[in-house]
């Protein structure tokens, strides 16, 4: 059963009115698609957290209602989540209309089930992809793909072309991406002392700039 | 240490570390993470201790990944020298970090023992820090 969410639409736009509508503990939102006019929209930030953990989370497809809206209920995948990286706050959510007869692409969670034996005979199990995305009918979208890795042993993975076929259903990714792996234990040699720094002498010509994310460089050039 | 292998500039301005960590700010590889809270400059020394001491208390099980990379070089001038003459010399490297970075990701290991690394990790850290998870694909 598809989950359902109460939406507003909202008519003020701009970061001042995003800014007032987050500290009533509304979201703003959007919700656009293939051949249907652009609803901006808000949404209240407590039910739709609860929903996200409670239910499918961002995977699979929603019921959307907007308030005082013609055509009532429209079917939505949740196509962006913007959050504010240290206070956890959900900023802006993209929501995209869901056609009947269109293809769509989304993401889907893996659920990995069993114990690789490689992992048994002490290799480390690593993840590469933890969902895939896929291009299916709306009809055809799986909540989720469960994956079982008990017969990995140590140096084997899963690609994404042992992935089981589920019809309808078509894998975006390349058939050789790697989706999970069983790597040997290594037994990593202390990292030998750093060579002296900034030795004497002109770095090499035509090196490329390491750049730092805080600081300008000067200008100034080797001395 | 890390260090850049090659660089263009001997010595660079200190710049400034306004606003927030433009990316890199989810558990992108391992399933736990060290998200630093505050702005600092994180030097090569401080990222190898941590390194180290996650890797010891987890005893080489599990992966490690270090996100943030020492490529801003630090001058300094010699102990009691007068002040003028030019810039001091290049004296260390540091990774300029603002808040919301995760800068170490680990994997492969259990809960507990990850929250106890990262913990570990953090007291080596200029900043204050936190101990974040991936988020799981079937909630939030």
């Amino acid at each position: 059963m598809q989950a359902e969410l109460v939406v507003a639409p909202r008519e003020e736009k701009g970061k001042e009115a995003a800014k007032k509508m987050r500290h009533d503990g509304r979201i703003p939102a959007v919700l656009y698609g293939h051949g249907f006019d652009t609803i901006l929209i808000s949404l209240d930030e407590r039910s739709f957290k609860s929903l996200l953990r409670k239910e499918k989370g961002l995977h699979g497809l929603l019921n959307l209602k907007v308030e005082g809206d013609k055509e009532g209920t429209h079917t939505v995948v949740v196509k962006e989540l913007q959050r504010d990286p240290i206070k956890d706050h959900i900023l802006h959510v993209d929501f995209q209309k869901i056609r009947k007869g269109e293809e769509l692409q989304a993401e889907v969670a893996l659920h990995f089930t069993g114990e690789p034996v490689g992992v048994k005979a002490g290799g480390i199990l690593q993840h590469y992809l933890y969902s895939v995305t896929v291009a299916c009918l709306p009809k055809d979208l799986p909540e989720y793909i469960e994956l079982d890795i008990s017969g990995l042993d140590l140096k084997e993975n899963m690609r994404i072309s042992d992935l089981p076929a589920i019809e309808g259903v078509r894998y975006i990714h390349s058939p050789e991406e790697i989706v999970t792996a069983v790597a040997p234990k290594r037994v990593r040699e202390e990292v030998p002392e750093a060579e002296e720094l900034f030795e004497e002498g002109v770095p090499e010509e035509g090196a490329p700039a390491e750049a730092a994310e805080g600081g300008a460089p000067s200008g100034e050039e080797t001395e | 240490m890390l260090m850049p292998r090659k660089f263009k500039h001997r010595k660079v301005q200190r710049g400034r570390m306004k606003g927030r960590s433009k990316g890199g700010t989810r558990v992108h590889f391992g399933d736990y993470g060290l998200q630093a809270l505050e702005p600092s400059w994180v030097t090569a020394r401080q990222i190898e201790s941590a390194r180290v001491a996650i890797t010891r208390h987890v005893k080489r099980s599990g992966k490690v990944w270090i996100n943030v990379f020492p490529d801003k070089p630090v001058s300094k001038k010699p102990a009691e020298t007068r002040m003028g003459s030019g810039k001091g010399n290049p004296d260390h490297w540091v990774a300029v970090v603002k808040p919301g970075r995760v800068m170490f990701e680990l994997s492969g290991v259990p809960e507990h023992t990850a929250v106890e690394a990262m913990r570990r990790a953090a007291h080596k850290m200029p900043m204050k820090c936190r101990f974040v998870k991936r988020e799981t694909t079937g909630g939030e």
